[in-house]
């Protein structure tokens, strides 16, 4: 196999053909800082609705507390998940999933890939998932999930959300030890683009965030969203969510949380979040299929 | 011969607690299931892997055995008239099927009974019809909605033949083949007949018995793999082959505790030991089936050695702050719901070590109470929670702290579980038992309670923890007292508002209910009801009571002081005077006589016999045994004059009450009765 095809842009331009091959629509990323490829709209919204859907896309999503300046070879503030929705779940989901692991570089009859117990579930959301941690020879690549239930409600079409963990993969594919030694193409290293980001990043998260503006950005985020969801405004009011969300997560990351507020804050970002699942169920509107 | 059948359900991977569930159970429920089919077969089998349940008989009879049943029809008298058969009884015959009846005698009249025999299915046809009805009603411990259904998993395939015909069966949307899948990326199999399918499918590397997949990862060497590791890799492979791999040796400067359990709890692998017990820098994995084993081994060593590069940045990182300067660390962390943060609970700690220091050196127990909760802030436990005490042990060691408050840093803790020890240092024991009043204590107080299906704050766990603390040792602590002050604390230091009366009685029902299970599981229930005659009584003493009335219940002493004592309970029926008796009262010599052997019993009421030894307690009972049973056989408590029959239950309601201090001897049952 020749070096530039184990690169990270080859890797996601082969998981996208080969998802797109299957249905799904290839997406943008969500153009806002979002902790996992689940939290994106792309997936929040749509699985919660009674149609079919099927979708991909590469998320960013950013861990402020993950941030390590640029040092840890494993963990970084920003890392990027590739995201796949099938709804409902096609019977053959878990083969074309081994199939896109082959697409990949990984033949199954070389490796022992294994699909290990672990379940999702967000209390607060009413939300929970049956689902597997897949192991590539020992190592977690991909979280795979039924959603099963959102908002307390059971959902009429079960959805299947399958997350690959790009660098991880990449790391494997390319032999690194270090993720900031990963090839983006055959010229440019993950070093080279992300490492200045990381340390900056991790520096401003753990030291120099200004708590006292972001205690009002919050506010102002939480109120805003607020406002959003009285006059039925589900979009901007999740994407207040989120901003809200990642504002908590870089308080905490800076240890600027008293236990309490820890727990206020972290309850305003869910009944924002929660308004917005409920308002998806309650209202269906919008209804469509992206299957032909 | 009769040929075999088999039905085999392909799913995707099937969880733990189901696969153990079906392992243990589905074996007996499918046996009775064919039974209850009549379905004539030899031996029936049932194996279970991740990705398939396996149903197997072997030579099975073509038609179902239903034996004839025996039909009760209309009475002699209504069917036989001048011995002409009436219209009742050709349609009963008629009904029936059959041509010829008997009479017999029924409830003392004469009755037409007929012998039917149900029609006998084809084995195809019973089990096309019944299986999947069977299987999607059996109970699974974990289900899930697969779109369209609800199972245990998604089902993905069946494969059924009786004999060499395929069984078509079809569960949900899919229906059987005469295919079977192998392992991920090995070829589908075809299956001719069902008599070979046990070789077929072995040849393709599918160990279908879980009890050879658990063999074939034990046997490699001859060193002991723990079970639970063992167990877990038979549970989610279905060819486990054991591999070996290493890591980089200078990252066993890494704490043996956290390799261990990144090694063998996050990733189900063996660690390797050397001639002196030492880690060694290898490592063994079980492999899923024949697979290019150098890979495989280049994913579990890149895994590990990147875990323990993290670890390792953690242990240099944590030591940087040492455990006593972390107090503003644990502010920040909750210890529990409404119950403020872990800074408080240590200073709660601290307060009931001062109030409880329960015999041991009270400056040490609140050294390793301050430094109890520390290590939960540190970047180790954050990361491996269940190193929580081990890290603190081994921090707490290189920052050189005293090595017995080192080691009850850690045995407090335990027993984590059932099978675990209780802490065999005194500091780690006390700080134990403090530690779970003020947890208990504190969970009761807001409110929380447990049922027989809910615990979610582990309370049982923390009140048998406390219990077996206290039964395996003489620890003297008041514990209505203690758990008293830990309340109170709660007030003091976090302010909160406590209906203390209210959750102190909580506390104690919830005391004396574990205590009267936990007794039970080692002492006869009679003996146990009898010792549990008032509130927090301490599990050491309830275990002494017991243990010396264990050696007594074949004396006759015993046997006539329970009786006396069973005598009291039932003529006073429970209506005790706190009165003494009066001495001027007393008439028959038979009461002069008791009440001057209890006198000499009972000297002084201040005078507790809480410190008398209780054997001589007991003998001391014994001695007024005479005196009870000629009390009883000669004086007439229920007479006629009010002020005599006051006295005399008096008398004898201070026997009870002084009985009653060793144990209500009323509840000890004895065989065949008192």
């Amino acid at each position: 196999m020749k070096n530039d095809t184990n690169t990270l842009c080859h890797l996601i331009q082969v998981l996208q053909a080969f998802w797109e091959e299957q249905g799904c629509v290839i997406l943008p990323s969500w153009d806002m800082e979002i902790g996992a490829g689940t939290m994106s709209p792309y997936t929040f919204f749509y699985v919660l609705k009674d149609n079919s859907y099927k979708a991909c896309y590469v998320q960013p999503s950013r861990r402020p507390v993950d941030g390590r300046y640029g040092d840890n070879p494993n963990r970084v503030y920003k890392h990027h998940q590739m995201q796949v929705i099938l709804k409902p779940s096609p019977e053959n989901i878990q083969d074309l999933y081994i199939d896109s692991l082959a697409a990949i570089g990984f033949p199954t009859k070389d490796h022992d890939i294994r699909f290990i117990e672990d379940n999702w579930a967000a209390p607060t959301l009413g939300a929970w998932g049956i689902g597997w941690e897949v192991w590539l020879d020992g190592m977690e690549i991909t979280q795979f999930t039924y959603f099963q239930q959102v908002g307390g409600i059971e959902l009429a079409i079960p959805a299947v959300e399958i997350t690959y963990g790009l660098e991880r993969i990449a790391m494997y594919l390319q032999d690194k030890h270090s993720l900031y030694d990963l090839q983006f193409n055959e010229h440019l290293q993950y070093h080279d683009l992300r490492k200045e980001e990381e340390i900056q990043q991790s520096i401003y998260c753990h030291e120099k965030a200004e708590p006292s503006r972001l205690y009002s950005l919050f506010t102002l985020c939480f109120e805003e969203g607020e406002m959003c969801f009285q006059n039925d405004l589900i979009w901007p009011g999740y994407e207040y969510a989120l901003k809200c969300s990642h504002i908590f997560n870089i308080l905490d990351a800076l240890g600027a949380l008293s236990v309490s507020e820890r727990a206020q804050y972290l309850a305003r970002v869910r009944s924002l979040a929660r308004k917005a699942a409920n308002a998806v169920v309650a209202s269906q509107k919008g209804g469509f299929s992206n299957e032909s | 011969m009769n040929p075999d059948f088999f039905v085999e359900i392909g799913l995707e991977e099937l969880p733990f607690v189901a696969m153990k569930q079906l392992f243990e159970e589905m074996p007996q429920a499918f046996e009775k299931w064919l039974q209850e089919q009549s379905i004539v077969h030899e031996e029936s089998f049932f194996w279970v892997t991740p990705r398939r349940m396996v149903f197997y008989a072997t030579k099975v009879e073509p038609l179902q055995k239903i034996l004839p049943m025996k039909t009760k029809g209309p009475p002699v008298s209504v069917a036989l008239q001048n011995e002409v058969e009436t219209p009742a009884l050709k349609g009963f015959l008629k009904k029936c099927g059959a041509d010829t009846y008997e009479i017999e005698t029924w409830n003392g009249q004469d009755y037409i009974f007929c012998t039917v025999q149900p029609p006998c299915k084809k084995i195809e046809d019973v089990v096309k019809d019944q299986f999947p009805l069977w299987i999607q009603a059996f109970p699974f411990s974990s289900q899930m909605n697969c779109h369209q259904y609800r199972f245990v998993r998604p089902v993905r395939w069946i494969c059924s033949m009786y004999g060499d015909t395929l069984l078509p069966i079809a569960l949900f949307s899919v229906t059987s083949d005469a295919y079977s899948l192998g392992l991920r990326g090995f070829p589908s199999i075809p299956i001719r007949s069902a008599s070979e399918y046990r070789a077929i499918i072995k040849q393709n590397h599918i160990m279908l018995d879980t009890l050879e997949r658990i063999q074939a990862i034990q046997n490699k060497e001859s060193t002991q793999r723990p079970f639970h590791i063992v167990e877990k890799n038979a549970f989610c492979t279905e060819w486990p082959i054991v591999c070996n791999a290493s890591f980089p040796p200078d990252l066993l400067q890494v704490p043996k505790e956290a390799i261990c359990t990144m090694i063998e709890d996050h990733l189900i692998c063996f660690t390797q030991q050397d001639q002196n017990g030492e880690l060694t820098p290898s490592f063994q994995f079980v492999m899923n089936g024949p697979r290019d084993e150098k890979n495989v081994a280049r994913g579990y060593e890149k895994v590990i050695t990147a875990k323990l590069e993290d670890a390792k940045f953690f242990f240099l990182q944590d030591q940087k702050v040492p455990l006593q300067d972390r107090s503003s660390h644990i502010d920040r962390m909750i210890f529990m719901k409404g119950l403020g943060t872990v800074l408080q609970k240590t200073n709660r700690l601290l307060s009931l070590a001062r109030a409880f220091p329960c015999g041991v050196d009270e400056e040490v127990l609140q050294r390793a109470a301050y430094l109890s909760k520390m290590d939960l802030s540190t970047h180790m436990v954050e990361e491996l929670p269940e190193l929580q005490g081990t890290m603190g042990r081994i921090y707490g060691s290189l920052q050189g702290e005293n090595k017995e408050v080192c080691k009850a840093l850690e045995s407090y803790y335990f027993p984590k579980r059932e099978s675990d020890p209780i802490p065999d240092d005194s500091i780690g024991r006390s700080l134990g038992i403090i530690d779970r009043i003020d947890t208990l204590s504190g969970a009761f107080s807001i409110g929380s309670s447990v049922s027989s299906s809910a615990d979610p704050l582990g309370l049982r766990r923390q009140m048998n923890g406390l219990l077996r603390i206290l039964y395996e040792n003489p620890i003297s602590i008041d514990l209505k007292k203690a758990f008293s002050y830990a309340l109170s604390c709660y007030q003091t230091e976090n302010h909160l508002e406590i209906q203390k009366e209210e959750v102190l009685q909580a506390l104690s029902d919830f005391y004396s209910s574990r205590l009267l299970l936990f007794l039970q599981s080692f002492h006869r229930y009679d003996l146990v009801n009898a010792v549990l005659c008032s509130h927090w009584i301490h599990p050491f003493e309830a275990k002494e009571t017991i243990t010396l009335l264990e050696t007594q219940l074949l004396e006759e002493e015993f046997k006539i002081l329970c009786e006396s004592f069973t005598r009291i309970q039932n003529i006073t029926k429970g209506e005790y005077s706190c009165e003494p008796a009066q001495e001027s009262l007393l008439k028959d010599p038979q009461e002069i006589a008791l009440y001057d052997a209890l006198k000499t019993m009972v000297p002084n009421e201040n005078k507790s016999t809480d410190s008398e030894d209780l054997v001589i307690q007991l003998k001391k009972m014994y001695s007024l045994n005479p005196f009870i049973v000629d009390f009883f056989d000669f004086v007439l408590v229920h007479c006629d004059d009010p002020a005599t029959k006051e006295n005399r239950l008096r008398l004898i309601s201070a026997i009870n009450t002084y009985f009653l201090r060793f144990c209500d001897f009323s509840k000890i049952v004895f065989q065949g009765g008192h």
